[in-house]
């Protein structure tokens, strides 16, 4: 026999009663109050994961690879680029040799950059890096001359077509270095968005490179992968592809990850973020004190009917449950409500900053006219002011599966704290005293 | 057939640093079918014993069998049980749920100890034809009379057929016209079905209504 359903309708005729009785406020702001909760991680976690991925995803895509194999010779990267590509969950390989050197535009200083030298024929081995770099101006021609970030263009003050001069130290062992200098055409302009790179990064051919290259500047293998979280079997098939290199087994440092290669950056993303959670949870602790005193007070004022169930038979848990039942339904209203409206938000969030843009504009406008001050002048309501054409969005299914079962949780623990008035209730007395 | 049995029956309550003592070793032995009718003054006990003998306080000593169940031993989910299936209270204040329609308050013990939410539903519809309020259904507490009140708590209490009714002064709030009313309906139906009644009240005219009738008088029983 059921002996549960009971207590659902009594816990809806609460409800029904709660939202038409002086308490409907108090159920109200608790319901908004885990909606607000809701609403504010959503959109900062998707926000936030916008950032984060689209940096890793710069820094994978454009230089670091999901595994990379250091300290090769030529030979050696070739023919273990080539080994990659046969390995199935390999999406693209690539051996390249990267060095430091000076850049110097016509009319500008000197610029220390890093020069990256690929195979030339690197957009078809590799067009993601292509994909990610975004050349804007000229095109992806390393075999001619070199390809470098926006920003970079920028202090150089060259243009696609322009000529570079560029000088590093080449030869081998301290005493060997010989200053080296090779002026070469720009090809082509990127802007991958991540200014560290576009300010600072150069790639042309591995050919032209090797002229600048130091004995001590070793090739090295970058490999990625068609899904760069799950590392373990690939990285042991590679390896056994591998071994079979002298190369690889005389001086390489054995195949490194992207975890472990950036441990310290994506470390610190990952603090971030959970401080951020964090914070934004304590939002919910708030909540969850408006719905705890707001079920308090309900169980208080139904003390008598309380102690009628206890009567009729009800068993104390049921009748907690009650409650519980009561504090769910809010918590379970808010975060559906909290859902809803932070995924519409977070996936328009770059209309909304348009609007904001506009409105800031317009008022701006509006008070240089009536007051002749520049008084929002300096109101930067725009990505551009953050170096982004606009706000990267991410949304993760888990995150928000999680933010969910955090919010209807802390509401059915609030809940649960609430109704354990119930226990220490004794019928016989109330039914005599009230 | 026996079908309530108190042993040496005793409550203390402490009021500062003063010992109360309620009930004092009472003993006590009522049939089946029989009604029992308790008097005696205001704080003399009267409550205290039926809300011991419904499991809803607890005796400091003696013993408690309602047919063969030791009340007074009984494990919580176990007085839960015991209070939806063998036990009926009728309170002097009727303690409808508020919101609650007459039929919703008349079937919630039967949904309460399982009963499938249409069945419980019929069994309420019927009880409440028989006191009398068919066209009162769909009536929430605050729409109908003190009678009428007191007449749905009455049904409510028997919708799950118990074996022992215990009613505490269930006329205490009514008017004499109610008050005749309940009580010719309290005593008709629990003749026509066989219910053990254990009646608390200042009335004397229930008196010669029960088949035994005590006075609670410091602590004991004195039968009348």
């Amino acid at each position: 026999m059921n002996r549960i359903g009971w207590v659902f309708f009594v816990a809806r005729r609460y409800r029904r009663e709660r939202r038409s009785g002086k308490a409907s406020a108090a159920g109200f702001l608790s319901t908004a109050g885990i909606a607000l909760g809701v609403i504010t991680l959503v959109v900062v976690m998707g926000v936030m994961n916008g950032f984060q991925l689209g940096f890793i995803e710069d820094i994978l895509e454009i230089r670091s690879y999901d595994l990379q194999v250091s300290s090769l010779n030529m030979e050696t990267a070739l023919k273990a680029a080539d080994y990659a590509r046969s390995v199935p969950s390999v999406k693209a390989a690539l051996p390249f040799l990267e060095t430091q050197t000076l850049v110097q535009g016509r009319f500008s200083d000197f610029e220390a950059v890093a020069l990256r030298g690929i195979p030339p024929n690197a957009e078809e081995l590799d067009p993601g890096l292509v994909s990610q770099l975004s050349v804007d101006r000229g095109k992806f021609d390393l075999a001619g001359g070199l390809v470098l970030g926006g920003e970079l263009a920028r202090a150089l003050g060259v243009r696609v077509g322009d000529t570079l001069t560029l000088a590093a130290l080449t030869g081998e062992g301290f005493a060997g270095l010989v200053p080296a200098s090779h002026e070469l055409p720009v090809t082509g302009i990127f802007r991958s968005g991540f200014y560290e790179y576009d300010r600072g990064l150069i790639f042309t051919s591995l050919e032209l490179i090797q002229e600048f290259a130091s004995v001590n500047d070793k090739p090295a293998l970058g490999i990625k992968l068609r899904n760069r979280y799950r590392i373990d079997k690939p990285r042991a098939a590679l390896k056994e592809e591998f071994s079979s290199l002298s190369g690889f087994q005389d001086g390489s440092t054995g195949i490194v990850s992207w975890r472990e290669s950036n441990r310290a950056f994506f470390g610190a993303l990952r603090m971030e973020k959970l401080i951020m959670s964090l914070l934004i949870g304590v939002m919910f602790l708030v909540t969850a004190g408006n719905i705890y005193h707001s079920l308090r007070r309900g169980v208080q004022e139904k003390r008598t009917a309380i102690a009628v169930l206890r009567a009729l038979g009800g068993g104390q848990r049921e009748i907690q449950l009650v409650f519980i039942l009561e504090g769910g339904i809010m918590g379970f209203l808010g975060t559906f409500w909290g859902l809803s409206l932070g995924l519409l938000l977070v996936n328009h969030i770059n209309r909304l900053f348009s609007l904001l843009e506009l409105l800031s504009g317009w008022a701006a406008g509006f008070l240089n006219t009536l007051f002749g001050v520049q008084a929002l002048g300096g109101l930067a309501i725009t990505p551009a002011a953050f170096y982004l054409s606009e706000v990267p969005v991410r949304i993760l299914p888990l995150e928000i599966f999680l933010i969910a079962f955090f919010a209807i949780s802390v509401s059915l623990l609030s809940a649960w704290g609430a109704s354990r008035d119930v226990a220490g209730m004794n019928p016989s007395t109330i039914l005599r005293y009230e | 057939m026996e079908l309530l049995r108190l042993e040496g029956l005793t409550k203390r309550y402490i009021s500062g640093t003063e010992v109360l003592t309620i009930l004092d070793k009472v003993d006590l032995s009522v049939p089946a079918g029989s009604v029992t009718i308790f008097t005696g003054e205001s704080g003399s006990g009267k409550s205290t014993l039926l809300n011991i003998i419904g499991a809803l306080d607890n005796p400091d000593s003696g013993e408690i069998r309602v047919d063969g169940i030791r009340v007074d031993q009984l494990a919580e989910g176990e007085t839960d049980r015991y209070r939806s299936e063998t036990v009926g209270f009728v309170f002097q204040f009727h303690y409808l749920l508020e919101g609650f329609s007459a039929l919703e308050n008349a079937m919630l013990p039967a949904y309460m100890r399982g009963l499938p939410l249409a069945e419980a539903r019929e069994r309420a519809r019927e009880l409440l034809s028989r006191v009398g309020l068919e066209k009162r259904l769909d009536h929430t507490p605050a729409m109908l009379s003190g009678g009428e009140r007191q007449r749905v708590a009455l049904a409510r209490a028997l919708i799950n057929d118990p074996k022992l009714l215990l009613a505490d002064e269930p006329t205490g709030n009514l008017d004499e016209g109610n008050t005749l009313r309940v009580k010719e309906l309290l005593f008709s139906l629990v003749r026509d079905t066989g219910k053990t009644l254990l009646l608390v009240t200042h009335e004397s005219a229930f008196i010669p209504e029960g088949d035994r009738a005590y006075r609670l008088h410091a602590g004991g029983l004195e039968r009348l």
